[in-house]
């Protein structure tokens, strides 16, 4: 029987030592050459997308450099920035430029303000810029004039709680102007209104909306600002104690349960038409195109609609991939332009789809940046080229901007 | 065993070690064709910021911001070549050299996009991915890119390692148990073995080890091997139990061989005694026959005398091998039968100036032959008339005891040591030879009476008192009385 047992410790010394010798062996040097696959450049080469040319402008700014860009309507390949000019002597000195994105060449230089700005924007075709700016305790909008050089304060407040949303039309002649009660350190229940002002005419239309618990606000005004989408986001009224209770719990991750009403306000007529159930999975619009509505839904759904008013159709167009993609659409509707992070998320990528019918008909990448992925957008009004600022930090609150210009 | 152990983990090892290669270079893999989008993308925006066509010239003449900025990108070495294979610009000489050496260079250069894998001795790993580039149909270089995995590596490696390690710790783990489970399952069946080792040496000496069982470790366990433990010990046990009868039945043979053999030679004896006796005086009288009359008749009474003693010891010889059953058995009255040879005895004991005093009153029945009681009363009453000194009483008591009668013959004599009365109921057996043959006693009577009480169910004993006071019992066990049914 003692066979048995030292049979056993025979095993397993002798395991013990081969383990051992093993361990203790090195691994032989291997070479291994793998071929990669043709498909990924064919895969590539099927985008309808091509771009046909590429210009970078770049400059180094500080942190305060602003990320506003706009198409000039006359120049065809210029382009509306700001900067400051003022950074490095420590006061602010915000310049309106226009830049020739062939020759690089600045061909207008204009003294904005000298004051701290923000919440800006530059209307499309560059013609106003409007910007928010304050002087001790007073608050005050201004739509600058860059042809006249001429600043025009629109409105001027005290409270700092009062804050606003701001957007131009898509021929960049009218500006829309609308508290979100997202964004309002007041009573997000007050009401509220939309204010539209004609840059050509002066006239100012306000139309005034009761405050209700839909307070998170859209608007996006079509091109020639007579008509506005509004998409209001709020709250379900809960019915029992137990939804309110389910609800506050929801609504501490983030994952409230949101409804929406969603209407055009035509501002001439100041005729507003309710759209119906149809809508209720839209979050927001995005922009007013000649193909229909782009929207995203609340499944982060880019979608189309088309119809609004008679029979509404969705159609879908894509889904993001990256929480942080910024979505931007051509006037015709036909080309989207995706800026995210690439799949490392280290730079910055834009993604162009061209759509035709309603349908995705090629995506595919069109360029990556060094820099990083918070950029600025702004697609030629003809659609032939797109615009992309983004900044790229050097060291001590240096940043390089760089302006890239596709042409496809 | 042993080999197929070893060649079991050279196996396993092999298999871990191509698993975890296929594993990098599926990341590689998948590395590698993100970076070949991404270079043809950056390469043709270089060309196309810098207003450059797409063709090789240009590639050759951008090819400083082409580095740079690939580089950018991944933090990798680059190195760019053209489409015969000369090198136009690298990030690292050290990295790229002997390309041509390379199966991914020769590959590119017959463009197709390749990567190679070094895997060194010391947990290293280092990819060379070359790939051609190609804008819009047209093939303007080769990039080369050199990748460093030696983290991803040594990571793996460590995450193999240390399952490896806890493996061989499992299953060094699962040894001991198993040792030790088979070790305590072994060492009941070893204890079997060594005490049935034991127990034939021991039996084929003819001995047996009366502490066996004990030296034998009781397993208590309540499967089979505590099954087999209980049942050998119960073999042990009941082994030990035959071994013993064995050897008491061996002595008791012995012993009756013995006894047999003494029988025989003391029958022997006894008889040659006598008829030496009547030789002598036959051949005596047939020498000087009638002219020594007083010869004559001397020599004819011991003649006489020791040819009565030897037909009354044949007699007695055959009546002690008489193995008829008891029949004739009646109902007695022992008390009355007692009496009855009292008084037949009275005159014998008178010669002796002895008296016999019967003591006890009562009347007690046993079951058996009259004339067997009878005999044994006359032997022992005979005996005590015999042996014991003259002018004193023998003393017949009668008393019930328990459901036996006890009888009681107490003589005064010589008495006898233990020795003498542990063996005074063998056949032959004497305590004064040469004494009791002149009282003509052939040392057969207390055998004969010990028979016949043992035909009756009954004992005798004997003892003697410090002051010479021999005493015979002997039981009857009483009849016991039979309701008659009404």
């Amino acid at each position: 029987m003692d066979r048995i047992s030292n049979r056993i410790g025979r095993y397993f010394v002798g395991y013990m030592l081969t383990i051992s010798l093993l361990c203790g062996c090195g691994m032989k040097e291997v070479s291994k050459t793998i071929v990669l696959p043709e498909e990924n450049r064919e895969e590539a080469e099927n985008g309808s997308i091509e771009i046909k040319d590429i210009h970078e402008y770049t400059y180094e700014g500080n942190g305060n450099e602003l990320g506003y860009i706009a198409w000039d309507q006359e120049d065809e390949d210029s382009l509306w920035i700001v900067r400051d000019a003022g950074a490095d002597t420590g006061m602010h000195a915000y310049y309106a430029q226009k830049i020739d994105m062939d020759t690089k060449e600045i061909l207008e230089n204009i003294l904005l303000d000298e004051r701290e700005i923000s919440n800006g924007q530059i209307a499309p075709g560059g013609k106003y810029i409007s910007f928010e700016t304050w002087e001790e305790s007073m608050i005050g909008l201004v739509i600058f004039k860059t042809s006249e050089q001429e600043a025009t304060v629109l409105r001027e407040w005290e409270d700092a709680t009062e804050m606003s949303c701001y957007a131009w039309s898509g021929d960049g002649t009218k500006f829309f102007s609308w508290t979100d009660g997202n964004y309002c350190k007041q009573n997000p229940y007050q009401d509220w209104s939309i204010c539209r002002y004609d840059m050509e005419t002066g006239e100012k239309i306000e139309i005034q909306f009761e405050g209700n618990e839909y307070f998170w606000r859209t608007v996006v005004p079509n091109r020639d600002g007579s008509k506005v989408y509004i998409t209001e986001n709020g709250m379900e009224q809960s019915r029992n104690t137990l939804d309110m209770v389910m609800e506050e719990n929801s609504a501490e991750d983030g994952t409230a349960r949101t409804v929406a009403l969603h209407r055009i306000l035509d501002m001439n007529t100041q005729e507003i038409c309710n759209l119906g159930d149809q809508l209720t999975e839209m979050a927001f619009p995005m922009f007013d195109t000649e193909a229909g509505l782009i929207a995203k839904d609340r499944d982060d759904h880019i979608v189309l609609y088309q119809d609004l008013t008679t029979s509404p159709a969705k159609k879908d167009l894509l889904t993001l991939d990256y929480m942080n993609a910024e979505v931007f659409a051509c006037e015709q509707g036909d080309h989207i332009f995706l800026v995210e992070g690439d799949q490392d998320n280290r730079y910055m990528q834009v993604v162009g789809m061209q759509i035709e019918d309603g349908e995705v008909t090629g995506q595919q990448v069109l360029y990556k940046g060094i820099a990083g992925n918070d950029a600025t957008v702004a697609i030629h009004p003809m659609d032939h080229a797109v615009a992309i600022q983004s900044s790229d930090y050097i060291e001590n609150d240096r940043w390089r901007i760089t302006i890239t210009v596709l042409e496809y | 065993m042993l080999i197929l152990g070893v060649a079991s983990i050279l196996v396993v090892g092999y298999f871990v070690r191509e698993w975890m290669w296929r594993d990098i270079e599926d990341q590689i893999r998948g590395d590698a064709l993100s970076i070949q989008s991404n270079t043809e993308l950056y390469v043709r925006q270089i060309l196309l910021i810098n207003n450059c066509q797409i063709n090789e010239d240009s590639f050759r003449k951008c090819m400083n911001d082409i580095i740079v900025q690939l580089k950018k990108t991944g933090e990798y070495e680059v190195a760019l070549y053209d489409m015969d294979g000369e090198v136009l610009q690298r990030s690292d000489k050290n990295r790229f050299s002997g390309e041509d050496k390379r199966a991914d260079f020769q590959r590119a250069k017959n463009k197709e996009s390749a990567f190679t894998v070094n895997y060194g001795r010391e947990e290293t790993c280092e990819v060379y991915l070359t790939m051609p580039v190609q804008i819009m149909n047209q093939d303007i270089g080769i990039i080369s890119y050199y990748m460093d995995y030696n983290n991803v590596y040594h990571q793996k490696w460590n995450s193999i390692q240390s399952i490896l390690r806890i493996t061989v710790l499992a299953f060094g783990i699962i040894f001991v148990l198993i040792w030790i489970m088979i070790s305590r399952m072994v060492k009941p069946i070893r204890d079997l073995s060594r005490v049935s080792s034991a127990m034939s040496r021991w039996l084929k000496e003819g001995k047996m080890n009366d502490g066996m069982e004990a030296d034998f470790q009781y397993c208590e366990r309540k499967d089979e091997v505590g099954e087999l433990s209980r049942n050998y010990v119960q073999m042990l046990r009941v082994t030990e139990e035959q071994f013993a009868k064995i050897q008491e039945d061996r002595d008791r043979i012995l012993m009756l061989w013995n006894s047999r053999q003494e029988f025989y030679n003391n029958v022997t004896h006894e008889l040659k005694t006598p008829l030496t006796t009547i030789s002598g005086y036959a051949q005596l009288i047939e020498e000087n026959g009638l002219n020594d009359e007083e010869l004559f008749y001397n020599g004819m009474e011991h003649i006489l005398q020791e040819s009565t003693r030897l037909h009354r010891m044949v007699v007695q010889l055959l009546e002690m091998q008489n193995k008829e059953s008891i029949a004739g058995v009646r109902p007695l009255n022992v008390t009355d039968l007692l009496k009855d040879v009292i008084d037949a005895m009275q005159m014998k004991a008178g010669r002796y100036e002895n008296r016999l005093l019967l003591k006890g009153a009562g009347t007690y029945m046993i079951e058996g032959r009259e004339d067997r009681i009878r005999q044994v009363f006359i032997n022992l009453i005979d005996n005590a008339i015999k042996y014991g000194e003259p002018k004193k009483d023998i003393v017949i008591s009668i008393a019930a005891r328990a459901r036996m009668v006890r009888i009681a013959v107490i003589n005064k004599g010589d008495g006898m040591d233990e020795e003498e009365l542990s063996h005074i109921f063998e056949p032959f057996y004497r305590v004064d030879k040469e004494c009791s043959r002149e009282l003509g006693s052939s040392g057969l009577g207390l055998a004969i009476t010990k028979k016949i009480m043992e035909e009756h169910g009954g004992s005798i004993e004997a003892e003697c008192s410090p002051d010479g006071y021999t005493i015979f019992k002997v039981y009857f066990p009483l009849m016991q009385k039979v309701r008659r049914k009404e």
